[in-house]
């Protein structure tokens, strides 16, 4: 009888193994906007810069706030955090913790500081320079009470940002008027360094280009070429152009939006840019969205990562961050 | 899987031989149809780790069963094709998509084939009829099917190739046979089966995965005793 107590075990035994079935082949970044919740406050928080290592799926992230000051001025506030992906139930998650950058602490000042931009790698039309040692943070600020752009070149230390030496005005490209929220274009002509930015120069609110001296980045030239792109302008006011890619994202409250600041794309042939698109109501709304910024995901998501401000209802107060998957352009 | 059959073989003589039986012995051929029903992960409907989405499909079977009044052994071997619930899978991607895009599932079924072999535990027959307890250790192939879903935003958003792959499986049933007479007769089975296989997934990180792919028989057919008197 034993022995029969034994033959009916056996057949119950049963291995399993790990490695469940992928409902999705890649991540997908949810398509319809998230409020970055963790990061919110009920202040304004906006222009921000997101940077993110998809080997290591983890982000750091600087933006703009008023928090401090209590809704005086806008200071940067820097996050870190991880990036979660789960490819079977098709969740994205940004966990976040508070990070501080001693480049912030060197950049901060009583004044507005807004509009983000951090290079990280040298493209290749610059072979004298090392790759992976572009190093500089571009903001502006408005001392004087208009805003300049400025550049402050940093160091890591410890996976945080740290400046290295002090702030200095990029003097080529301000004016009296309001300049800011410069990105640059790599590789769009040769032997010069490539940027856009915004100004009100000419009256309303408009994307230029700026180029380098020969041989130099847009940080060492004396002068630069500026243009007024009449291909990405409009009569109304458009701000804050953030380039990844062949692509520029920006706002504008030009007509043919959803009301208010509208995000609207651009994507670059390789000489030219084309006319904006609106980039829907997946996106934009009645209310303002604004200082869009995108990051590249590679071959990890079937979509690019955009992060934004809007003052949506919904929110914690203000302004917030939203971040959004779109389409890979 | 060498070493399991030499242990089931020497079980089976060893069974055969110490538990004499009086009684004359039948050796009874089966052929039954019905469904599989899956259970556990390999049926569940939402995205969660190893959820099969598998849902009710046909199955045959044809077996082997060779018994005294008490104790016998049987073998059986069986094919399933386990239906893929392409409506619930797509109402998985709507809700974790937040209704973004049309998204549309093309799926096959899964399919397996299996041969098992194993004891037989039964009761002395009465009216007719014979209640036994069956038990089965056995291999089977499987077949994960095509599936391809598509988003009318974002495109191919996942495909798995058809492949089969393979692994042991473990059954536990219970079969009762009704006599229509001395050869003939009808069955009555049900099983439950646990298994899992390994399948290769080109485009996904991992490139394959493990599944589960557990499911219960329910089965009719009819039997035939192939050791009448007057054969």
């Amino acid at each position: 009888m034993k022995r029969s107590v034994y033959f009916l075990v056996i057949p119950l035994i049963f291995i399993s193994c790990n490695g469940s079935r992928l409902n999705y082949d890649k991540g997908i970044i949810p398509p319809v906007p998230v409020n970055f919740s963790s990061v919110n406050s009920m202040h304004d928080d906006y222009n921000s810069n997101l940077q993110i290592s998809w080997t290591e799926m983890t982000f750091s992230l600087i933006f703009s706030s008023n928090r401090n000051s209590f809704g005086d001025n806008f200071d940067f506030i820097s996050y870190g955090g991880r990036i979660i992906t789960d490819l079977v139930n098709g969740e994205f998650e940004m966990t976040t913790i508070s990070k501080a950058f001693g480049l912030l602490e060197a950049v901060n000042t009583g004044n507005n500081e807004l509009g983000p931009f951090i290079t990280t790698d040298f493209p290749n039309y610059f072979p004298w320079y090392k790759a992976g040692e572009d190093r500089r943070f571009f903001y502006s600020s408005d001392p004087d009470g208009n805003l300049d752009i400025f550049c402050c070149n940093y160091n890591f230390g410890e996976n945080v940002f740290l400046a290295d030496g002090e702030p200095f005005s990029l003097t080529a490209l301000n004016t009296e008027h309001n300049e800011g929220y410069l990105t640059t274009h790599g590789g769009a002509i040769a032997n010069r360094e490539s940027v856009y930015f915004m100004s009100d120069r000419d009256g309303t609110f408009d994307i230029y280009l700026a180029v380098s001296e020969e041989g130099k980045m847009i940080t060492e030239s004396a002068s630069a070429s500026v243009i007024r792109s009449s291909v990405l302008n409009s009569i109304a006011d458009d701000k804050c152009p953030f380039i990844s890619g062949n692509t520029m994202v920006f706002a504008s409250d030009r007509t043919g939006g959803l009301g208010g600041f509208d995000l609207w794309y651009s994507v670059y042939n390789g000489s030219a840019w084309s006319a904006p698109v609106n980039m829907g109501a997946d996106i934009n709304t009645e209310f303002d969205e604004y200082r869009p910024a995108v990051v590249s995901t590679g071959e990890w998501y079937v979509n690019d990562l955009m992060i934004f401000s809007s003052n949506r209802p919904g929110g914690k107060g203000g302004f917030d961050l939203y971040y959004a998957g779109v389409p890979k352009r | 899987m060498k070493r399991l059959t030499i242990v089931l073989l020497v079980l089976m003589l060893t069974a055969v031989t110490a538990l004499p039986q009086k009684s004359a012995r039948k050796s009874v051929f089966g052929v039954n149809a019905g469904v599989s029903v899956p259970f556990n992960e390999f049926a569940d409907k939402t995205f969660d780790y190893d959820a099969g989405f598998a849902t009710v499909g046909p199955n045959i079977e044809a077996d082997y069963l060779y018994y005294g009044n008490y104790f016998g052994f049987s073998s059986s071997i069986g094919y399933a094709s386990i239906f893929f619930n392409e409506k619930a899978y797509k109402s998985e991607y709507d809700r974790t998509l937040n209704g973004y895009g049309n998204n549309e599932v093309s799926a096959g079924n899964y399919q397996i084939i299996k041969a098992l072999v194993g004891f037989t535990f039964k009761i002395p027959e009465f009216s007719h009829t014979e209640v036994m307890l069956l038990f089965h250790l056995g291999y089977a192939v499987a077949v994960h099917p095509n599936l391809l879903v598509t988003n009318s935003e974002l495109g191919v958003i996942n495909s798995v190739a058809r492949d089969a792959g393979g692994g042991p499986v473990a059954s536990a049933g219970l079969k009762v046979n009704y006599w229509l007479n001395e050869r003939y007769g009808v069955s009555l089975n049900g099983s439950v089966n646990g298994m899992s296989s390994g399948f290769i997934d080109e485009t996904g990180p991992d490139g394959n995965f493990q599944m589960p792919l557990n499911h219960a028989s329910i089965n009719i057919g009819f039997v035939m005793n192939l050791k009448t008197p007057s054969l």
